[in-house]
């Protein structure tokens, strides 16, 4: 039995109450990745409507206007309501779990959380219903830009009190991820034996608690400059909000990627048949990657001059050190090991083969000279869907094939799970690919249209293409959701033969998660068992 | 080794310190080295108050439910909304944020009878 009893309530609630107000950590999560997909699926809309209208230089499928609106929306959607809450709800869902823990720390506050978020996600759209539009100073808001002057209008308001209600969800849901750890492992769950997965969450949830905060306030100040005036208004005052913008801004990127590293490692080790390689080292290298990518914000600002730029240069190229461990951890975990190549795994190859040119691209982009070449061009964009779509989605996708066995008691089907992979592999590739190339060429990013003259139409076609792709797998996925909770294809408690605590339970799992748990003498108990080792 | 993970959290916390102090002494701007201070010292702290509180093994109330947590979300943002909206709209947010609280009052009041 975990640590804590669990005293469960008087009577357990149905229908509606039950859907709306549950405080069971793994019905919250699945709410919260339910709700996130809704927005995906709009803010995937977008861009479909973006990239159409960027394909012909003549196009005038949408103004000027409404196009500044959709890149806004499309950004802050995916960053503020899809990836980031994605990215805890796995947390949320699963950390207890792998803890031997009986629930979340704090279930009510993770209730409150996501219904922050859900909030945050329907202000920030209903400014679409407003005289002036919604939000269109980008995702993130530069002062004067977003000023009352700037832009004018409640949907810019809503925009602003949107970000803020979903950032203070996203804080409270890594403040309970973190207690969780913290205060509520199981009996011989020490630190050093918590599952890498987990221990992602800990480096990620570090992060949420320390930047999310500076969001808040940055958000809560633009308002009051937009009402009351005066905030931003001195000389220095737009550098101000660009300093509190990306101290949250550029971790939060990682708080976009740890917890997808740590699917991935999870997966490649489940798949590789071996025990984790490089553990300890891992764990080093995460926790110095979390500090160091608190501390490189400022390379957002390398052309306004104000920033002293050898700091924030060399801290952005020494990210690459703890990065490349993780690499070399994950590479030598399944060296020598028996590969299977199914669904979970082709995802995590991916992430790891997409997510490379993402970080290779970013140290480029840590250096200053290269970045004035290509700052607010369309190579930017590439870089970071390399990072956020290629790798982040790609490492989502690992971990939704892997756990989705336990999630339901039901797989996903594996031929669909493959034409998922490669629509989305191929359609990524043909969509962000290009933009490196057209940035390069001196493509800049937010415009609605171009010259004809400039030759930019041919890769801009090719990107449409790809993202159209793109829409096809996901379709594909929804399909394979469909067809798979429909028809159902029994997976048993553990049929990956998993290392850790979750594959011990039920699928899916109990209310309380477990009725017993094995011995934990490492951070892969279940591998332990199986093959009578300790480490 | 604290079984509360509070060493791990002091430890991030000084090596937050220790970029913010190499910040501090290269950049003349006050602003950039603070933020990253703060976040050293809040780390700190977060570490020092797991480590005072040490580890408990208790038993937990566990809600299966809570619609006053609900309440109290939404009339948060109805609050916030009505920044926007108008003072009318502060208001209703307002008196839902409160009902929400008192029902979560209650709530852990019944909570913790049933316990006893």
């Amino acid at each position: 039995m975990s640590t804590q009893t669990a005293v469960a309530a008087a009577r357990a609630p149905r229908g509606l109450l039950a859907w709306v107000a549950t405080t069971d950590h793994k019905r919250i999560a699945l709410r919260i990745v339910g709700a996130a997909l809704i927005f995906f699926v709009a803010g995937g809309l977008i861009a479909l409507v973006m990239r159409s209208q960027l394909a012909d230089p003549g196009a005038q499928l949408v103004g000027r206007d409404t196009y500044n609106q959709l890149f806004t929306m499309h950004g802050s959607t995916m960053i503020y309501l899809v990836v980031t809450p994605v990215a805890l709800a796995l947390g949320v869902y699963l950390v207890p779990l792998q803890v031997g823990a009986a629930d979340i720390a704090g279930p009510r506050l993770t209730l409150f959380g996501h219904w922050l978020i859900v909030a945050g996600g329907l202000t920030m759209y209903s400014g679409f219903l407003t005289d002036h539009g919604a939000g269109k100073a980008g995702w993130t808001g530069y002062v004067p830009l977003s000023a009352s002057q700037g832009t004018p209008g409640t949907g810019m308001d809503l925009w602003i009190i949107g970000v803020l209600l979903a950032a203070l969800g996203s804080f409270v849901l890594g403040a309970t991820v973190l207690a969780t750890v913290l205060k509520f492992r199981a009996p011989g769950m020490t630190m050093l034996r918590l599952p890498v997965f987990s221990w992602t969450m800990v480096a990620t949830c570090l992060m949420v608690v320390m930047i999310f905060p500076v969001l808040v306030v940055a958000m809560a100040l633009l308002l009051a400059e937009r009402h009351l005036g005066g905030v931003f208004d001195s000389a220095g005052g737009p550098i101000t909000y660009i300093h509190l913008f990306w101290f949250y801004g550029h971790p939060v990127v990682y708080v976009m990627f740890f917890p997808f590293l740590g699917a991935v490692a999870e997966v490649v080790a489940v798949f590789s048949r071996k025990r984790f390689f490089g553990y300890r080292p891992l764990i080093v290298s995460l926790l110095i990657f979390a500090g160091g990518s608190m501390s490189v914000w400022a390379h957002h600002m390398f052309t306004t001059g104000q920033v002293t730029n050898q700091y924030f240069s060399l801290t952005s190229t020494a990210l690459a050190i703890p990065a490349g461990i993780e690499y070399f951890d994950i590479l030598g975990t399944m060296w020598g090991g028996k590969i299977s190549l199914r669904t979970p795994m082709l995802f995590a190859l991916g992430f790891l083969v997409q997510f490379l040119i993402g970080g290779l691209t970013g140290v480029m982009l840590g250096s200053p000279p290269l970045n004035y070449d290509v700052h607010g061009s369309y190579f930017i964009v590439a870089h970071f869907h390399y990072t956020l779509f290629a790798g982040s989605m790609f490492g989502l996708f690992a971990a939704i094939y892997y756990w989705f066995p336990k999630v339901t008691g039901v797989f996903l089907r594996e031929g669909l799970g493959k034409l998922n992979f490669v629509l989305l592999f191929v359609g990524t590739n043909l969509t962000f690919f290009p933009m490196f190339i057209l940035g390069y060429d001196g493509m800049v990013r937010r415009v609605a249209t171009y010259p004809s003259s400039t030759g930019f139409q041919g890769l801009n076609i090719v990107s449409t293409i790809g993202a159209f792709i793109i829409a096809s797998g996901i379709a594909v996925f929804l399909l394979n959701l469909v067809l798979s909770l429909r028809d159902r294809r029994p997976a048993g408690d553990d049929p990956w033969e998993g290392h850790t605590l979750e594959w011990a339970t039920s699928s899916p799992p109990p209310r309380f998660n477990f009725h017993a748990l094995p011995p934990i003498r490492s951070y892969a108990p279940l591998f332990d068992l199986r093959h009578g080792e300790q480490r | 080794m604290s079984r509360t993970g509070a060493p791990y959290l002091i430890g991030w916390g000084l090596w937050l310190g220790l970029l913010a102090t190499v910040l501090w002494i290269w950049t003349p701007d006050p602003l950039p080295p603070a933020l990253l201070g703060a976040a050293a010292l809040g780390s700190v702290l977060l570490g020092v108050v797991a480590l005072l509180q040490g580890w408990t093994e208790r038993s937990r109330h566990l809600p299966d439910s809570s619609l006053p947590t609900v309440l109290v979300a939404f009339g948060a943002a109805m609050t916030l909304n009505g920044v926007a909206f108008g003072i009318w709209l502060v208001l209703i947010g307002g008196e839902v944020f409160i009902l929400g609280l008192a029902l979560l009052l209650r709530e852990h009041l019944l909570a913790r009878r049933r316990r006893s």
